[in-house]
């Protein structure tokens, strides 16, 4: 399924469906079935997968094995891009907040 | 040795023909959202449950709930033992289930924990020798993983849970199995009972999977 759902026909219908109106992935368009809804989360998993190895750069080999593409997306949920970069803006933060406070403690001192 | 060579090589032709066979079958069904199969020259196909159908299942389901836990044995002792009761019954005989599932989640966290090195090692264009260490190490935990889920299950298997969830297959089975009459669409069975009363186990077998594919689980 997985094969499937990261094939280039599936993956171009995917964003066309998602772009155009009236192009539909199945022949149903609502009841979806359980392997049409496990299908679907499939096709989001590496229509997400694709665009962060364009934007990312990220080899090539990642789509050659499932643990390489699980693992890589597990981080990126768990740890990813955008977490580390909050990260950083938090401790940029906390910096920020502990160097005023010093500020406003000299401050005092020298006032007082 | 040039003998070998060539059958290797056929047999490898034989197996993607046969993986694109099965792919195109899978990308059928998921599409059109039916089974369609031929068993003994008649045409059959699962298709998915429609709101009557459902509402059957789930009086089914109930029915048969509230009778596995009511039925007694000869000598008057409960015929059937929940999971939870199963797995006491277990420990008194030595089996520890509560463990069994301790070392499961244990190995599931080990897992994850070498899957978030390997995708930062991914996301980070980190030296690629090293994802087949981690590649490795998760495979190890996924058998341990694995072998422990089988040796819990036999266990369980004649949990109250596990023969609703075999009764539940059988009932999605029944509800969904038709076979093609003169270009009409007619339900093979017309009661589970008439289900049980098949000796058509290929027929059975097959209709059952492709049921479950279609609406339990993969």
């Amino acid at each position: 399924m997985r094969k499937l759902a990261k094939s280039n026909r599936w993956q171009n219908l995917f964003s066309a469906s998602k772009e155009i109106n009236g192009i539909t992935l199945f022949n149903n368009i609502n009841e979806f079935s359980q392997i049409q809804e496990f299908f679907l989360s499939y096709l989001y998993f590496y229509y997400n997968l694709f665009v962060d190895m364009a934007i990312h750069k990220l080899s090539k080999k990642i789509i050659e094995k499932e643990i390489y593409e699980d693992s890589y997306m597990l981080w990126k949920r768990e740890k990813g891009y955008n977490k580390k970069d909050t990260e950083t803006e938090r401790k940029k933060d906390i910096f920020i907040a502990f160097h005023n406070k010093k500020m406003k403690f000299k401050e005092k001192q020298e006032n007082g | 040795m040039e003998d070998n060579k060539v059958r290797e090589e056929a047999r490898n032709k034989l197996n993607e023909l046969k993986e694109e066979v099965d792919l195109s079958l899978l990308d059928e069904m998921i599409k059109g959202n039916t089974i369609e199969f031929k068993h003994k020259d008649k045409y059959y196909r699962a298709r998915p449950l429609k709101m009557v159908d459902k509402e059957e299942l789930s009086d089914l389901k109930h029915k048969k709930y509230l009778f596995l836990l009511q039925e007694k044995l000869p000598d008057g002792k409960k015929a059937h033992f929940l999971e939870m009761e199963f797995i006491k019954v277990l420990k008194d005989n030595g089996i520890d289930i509560a463990e069994m599932d301790n070392k499961i989640a244990k190995f599931q966290s080990e897992q994850k924990e070498i899957a978030l090195r390997l995708g930062e090692v991914i996301a980070n264009h980190i030296d690629e020798k090293l994802w087949k260490t981690y590649e490795e190490q998760i495979d190890e935990l996924k058998d341990k993983i694995r072998l422990l889920i089988i040796e819990k299950s036999s266990y369980l298997t004649y949990s109250l849970e596990n023969e609703l969830e075999n009764y539940m297959i059988k009932c999605i089975t029944y509800l969904e199995l038709e076979e093609k009459i003169e270009e009409n669409w007619k339900r093979v069975f017309s009661s589970i009972e008439e289900l049980n009363k098949c000796e058509d186990e290929k027929l059975i077998t097959k209709a059952a999977y492709y049921s479950s594919v279609l609406t339990y689980k993969i």
